[in-house]
């Protein structure tokens, strides 16, 4: 169930370090509230996408598909609150469509969907893993990364119980056991399940806490970490590379 | 509060806060992702996130739900695949979750032990605008604060919904399985 | 004279109770003495106390569990009291009962470098260590997979590596050869004891390949130990009183072989499975009569369970059909028919638990009056009507669950893995209560014998389809099967 959104593949930014990766996530995010220029938070978006482009063009498509919605909602409303410039249209006295509703609007669709499609970058061609690791090299303390994967673990094993509970309640309950209906009927059904749901994950805390203890948690020495991030290709390279990124945003965003 | 505290001897060890938050993360990163009901006057539907923050904090206490409620909704949203979100919604529920388990434990304090509905109440009104609040700024941020307002009440019927299944099944699971009353810190 | 890893002297321990429920005293003056290099079985029926044992040994009980301990228990010299679960794992490594338990990461080599990393071994060491611990248990190939996708073996296997790999002098393996078949078994057992170990495994069926090492027998009889040692007659008398060796003179409540009204049947059914490479499930022929009390026998993974829960209509055929026999012919049944006709016992008997009260539990949905609650308490044994049912043992809960299907009247009860985590009295009565309702009862299970005395009739399932049915008369032939398939693997 987890790494829904990691696609195998052989794409430059697969291969790039994923510590580099997310120093860049965080950089280029930050980078679209740098400036109010349309061309240039354009062409990042531009660049973001070509990127996404090299693991096939579905996958531009389902970086933005989620977000539709919600870009339409902002190109609706948006204008209406920036009535200024040439008007392009008007109900009344009041200004629904200006040259400068379109331009705010526009500004707000690149911004979003340049950081919508960035993280769906990252996030495609990085291994859960390796961001986990990641975050251990910029020194996040064990305990935090431990608690994710330890919930990583433990998400298709509880989604696992809860299938089975929905099971058993639906076989105590017969015909009257149905999941469809109006909110107060789905309520009657599911609220035994979750509880049963939730003694069940409850339950686990005490068994897991043990598992721990008996895996060494608690143990007075330095801890070793066996797993080494993958790198790929020449991390020089990829250093100066990201440099380069870095030195044309600020550049650009500059003038 | 019962003395089942021989119980519960083992709260305070780091392998069992460990253990709990791990799994209230799993538990409400599911219920984020996989428990919803569709809701008629809202399009679309009601995700079980906010009632599973809300079960956490009144049941494991503020420290607890910070950090499930802040990880099991950012882990939802990257399996989801919004994956943009995650910071946020971090913030949002991780804050709702220590602010209802504030109010409720210090609430606990003064009625010694039984959740009170005054408690729980103004727990609701601090966590819609905590949760409600950090979205419509980063969302506004984002995308402009014109679109970020149709959000505001989605998100507030997510936290009524929050209270009201979430303190039930708290109490539901706290009778059934009564060792889980010590499990809070 | 070795001396001893493990030394336990006079323990008593008895768990802390809850308001309405007391637990009696599990352990009371029990000692043990384990030498360097011995191999202890220590036997016990479900409930008997081996997992809370194995876990004093480790000192996670009381730690986790409160109540109160006396006695000494000294781990290698050491004394376990007030010592950490965490210190200790270089002298002694469990495996749990429950594999799902103890598996804490999402691939098998980080699962198996946790304890190392928490020791703070060197990098190097610690690679060479997990590709020992693969080898050693014929996993290799399983080393960048996640523990999830693995079978029941295999996760256990995963655990024994990671025995392998921390190498500590005592190894507590609680019910780990559960699923293993003899072949299996016999090369990991070469294995693990091809280097002095001293192990403590607690089992409730002790299988026939143990027979060929040299292994010490105990069991945990009402809250001591009894070791075969001293006394071998005791040691079997023992043994038939917990039902851990089957007397069938014992069960002759039930009702012999006879001819029965059909009640359902399967024709050409089939199901496949969406995991890769998994097999599909075939059932041409398949009946069930009034009555009647038969089983479905075969190794995990046959698709026993999943024929179970078609039967229940918690799953949908792909294709085929199941009728019932009515007066007016054969009548097909959807799932929800099927639902309505089965009552599924669930190996986990806590996937309906949700209510505070055991009264409550048995009246949720049907409202039967107090009389009927009474007795019902009575037939399935179960501790009382206020007591909280998510705190009950393990067999009072899967009781419970046999008790609630009881009130809903079904013709048909399947109980699936039926003796695991039952003892054989309570499987017994429990099925006893079904048959004499006049419904039909079907157990599934991988315990030949459990079917031999049990059941009038057996289906044999292997890779998905029947390869053998018997009745009483055909059963010699039916262990004779099983036994010779076993025999050509090793």
């Amino acid at each position: 169930m987890i790494a829904n959104l990691y696609l195998q593949g052989n794409t430059p930014v697969h291969k790039f370090d994923p510590r580099i990766k997310l120093a860049l996530l965080l950089f280029m995010t930050v980078s679209f509230f740098l400036t109010d220029s349309i061309p240039v938070t354009g062409g990042f978006l531009f660049f973001i996408l070509l990127l996404v482009s090299l693991n096939g063009i579905k996958q531009v498509l389902r970086s933005i598909h989620s977000i539709l919605p919600l870009l339409i909602f902002v190109a609706i409303l948006t204008p209406p609150f920036h009535p200024s410039g040439k008007v392009f249209y008007a109900f009344h006295s009041l200004v629904l469509l200006s040259s400068d509703g379109i331009r705010e609007a526009l500004r707000l669709i690149i911004r979003f969907t340049g950081i919508t499609s960035l993280f769906f970058l990252f996030f495609l061609t990085t291994e859960v893993d390796d961001l986990i690791l990641s975050l251990m090299w910029f020194k996040i303390p064990f305990t935090a990364t431990l608690v994710i994967t330890i919930a990583l673990r433990y998400i298709p094993h509880i989604t696992h119980i809860y299938s089975n509970v929905t099971d058993a309640h639906k076989l105590r309950r017969g015909t009257d056991f149905e999941m469809s209906g109006g909110f107060r009927n789905r309520m009657k059904n599911l609220f035994p399940v979750l509880v049963s749901v939730l003694i069940q994950s409850i339950r686990a805390i005490p068994a897991l806490a043990m598992a721990l203890e008996t895996k060494g948690l608690g143990f007075n020495a330095q801890r070793q970490s066996f797993r080494d991030i993958n790198i790929f290709g020449s991390i020089i390279l990829q250093l100066v590379i990201a440099f380069a990124i870095v030195l044309v945003v600020v550049l650009v965003t500059l003038l | 509060m019962p003395d089942n505290n021989k119980n519960s001897s083992f709260v305070h060890l780091p392998a069992f806060r460990i253990a709990s938050i791990a799994i209230m993360i799993a538990v409400t990163a599911i219920f984020t992702t996989i428990i919803r009901i569709p809701t008629a006057p809202t399009r679309g539907y009601l995700n079980f996130g906010d009632v599973a923050i809300f079960f956490t904090a009144i049941t494991f206490g503020p420290w607890t739900a910070l950090i499930a409620g802040g990880a099991g909704t950012a882990l939802a949203d990257i399996i989801g695949g919004y994956a943009q979100w995650a910071p946020y919604t971090f913030i949002a529920h991780g804050g709702q979750g220590l602010v209802i388990g504030l109010i409720v434990y210090a609430g606990r304090k003064k009625t010694k032990g039984k959740t009170g509905i005054v408690s729980l109440i103004i727990a609701f009104v601090a966590a819609s605008i905590v949760m409600t609040g950090t979205y419509f700024l980063t969302g506004g941020l984002m995308y402009g604060f014109g679109a970020a307002a149709t959000e505001i009440p989605g998100n507030i019927l997510q936290n009524a919904a929050g209270i009201l299944v979430g303190a039930s099944l708290s109490a539901a699971v706290r009778k059934a399985y009564p060792p889980v009353s010590t499990y809070g810190w | 004279m070795n001396e001893a890893i493990l030394e336990i002297k006079d323990l008593s321990f008895t768990f802390p109770g809850y308001p309405g429920l007391d637990f009696p005293e599990l352990f009371r003056d029990l000692n043990l003495k384990v030498e360097k290099g011995e191999i202890r079985v220590i036997l016990g029926k479900p409930e008997s106390g081996k997992t809370t044992l194995s876990r004093i040994i480790t000192a996670l009980i009381p730690r986790y569990s409160g109540g109160s301990l006396s006695g000494q228990v000294k781990l290698d010299g050491v004394e376990i009291n007030g010592n950490q679960p965490y210190n200790l794992i270089q002298k002694a490594g469990t495996v749990f009962q429950n594999p799902d338990e103890q598996i804490i990461t999402t691939r098998c080599d980080a699962e198996i470098a946790f304890p190392m990393e928490s020791m703070g071994w060197g990098k190097k060491q610690i690679a060479e260590r997990i590709d020992f611990g693969l080898e050693s248990t014929g996993i290799s190939h399983l080393r960048y997979r996640d523990p999830a996708t693995l079978s029941g073996g295999e996760k256990r296997k995963l655990l024994l590596a990671s025995l392998f790999a921390v190498n500590p002098p005592l190894w507590i393996l609680d019910e780990t050869f559960e699923e293993l078949d003899p072949a299996s078994l016999r090369a990991i057992l070469k294995t693990i004891l091809s280097q002095e170990r001293t192990i403590i495994i607690f089992m409730t069926k002790p299988p026939a390949v143990l027979e060929e090492h040299n292994v010490k027998f105990s069991i945990l009889y009402k809250g001591t130990l009894f070791h075969k040692e001293d006394s071998p007659e005791n040691f079997k008398k023992l043994m038939i009183e917990e039902g851990l060796l089957l007397d069938p003179e014992r069960y002759h409540s039930i009702q012999p072989y006879k001819k029965r009204e059909p009640l359902l049947k399967i024709e050409n059914l089939s199901y496949s499975y969406n995991t890769a490479g998994a097999f599909t499930l075939e059932i041409e022929h398949f009946k069930l009569n009034k009555g009647e009390i038969i089983s479905i026998v075969g190794r995990n993974g046959s698709g026993k369970s999943t024929l179970g829960k078609i039967l229940c209509g918690l799953l949908k055929p792909d294709s085929g059909q199941i009728f019932a026999y009515r007066e007016s012919g054969l009548s097909p049944l959807d799932t929800k028919n099927l639902n309505a006709l089965t009552g599924f016992i669930f190996q986990n008997p806590d996937y309906q638990i949700f209510l505070p009260t055991v009264k409550e539990e048995l009246s949720y949905g049907l409202n039967p009056d107090e009389a009927a609650v009474d007795k019902i308490i009575e037939l399935f044994s179960l501790p009382g009507k206020e007591v909280p049912p998510a705190l009950m043992s393990y067999g009072a809960r899967k009781r419970l669950q046999g008790a609630v299907y009881y009130l809903f009247e079904k013709d048909l009860y399947i109980v699936d893995e039926a003796d695991s985590g039952l003892s054989v009295e309570d499987f017994a009565s429990m099925i006893t209560r079904f048959h004499q309702k006049g419904s039909t009862v079907l157990f599934i299970t991988h315990n030949m014998e459990l079917s031999r005395v049990f059941s009038e009739r057996v289906y044999i399932m292997e890779n998905g389809s029947v390869v053998q049915t018997a009745d009483e008369d055909s059963f010699n032939l039916v262990n004779g099967y099983f036994a010779g398939k076993i025999e050509d693997q090793a």
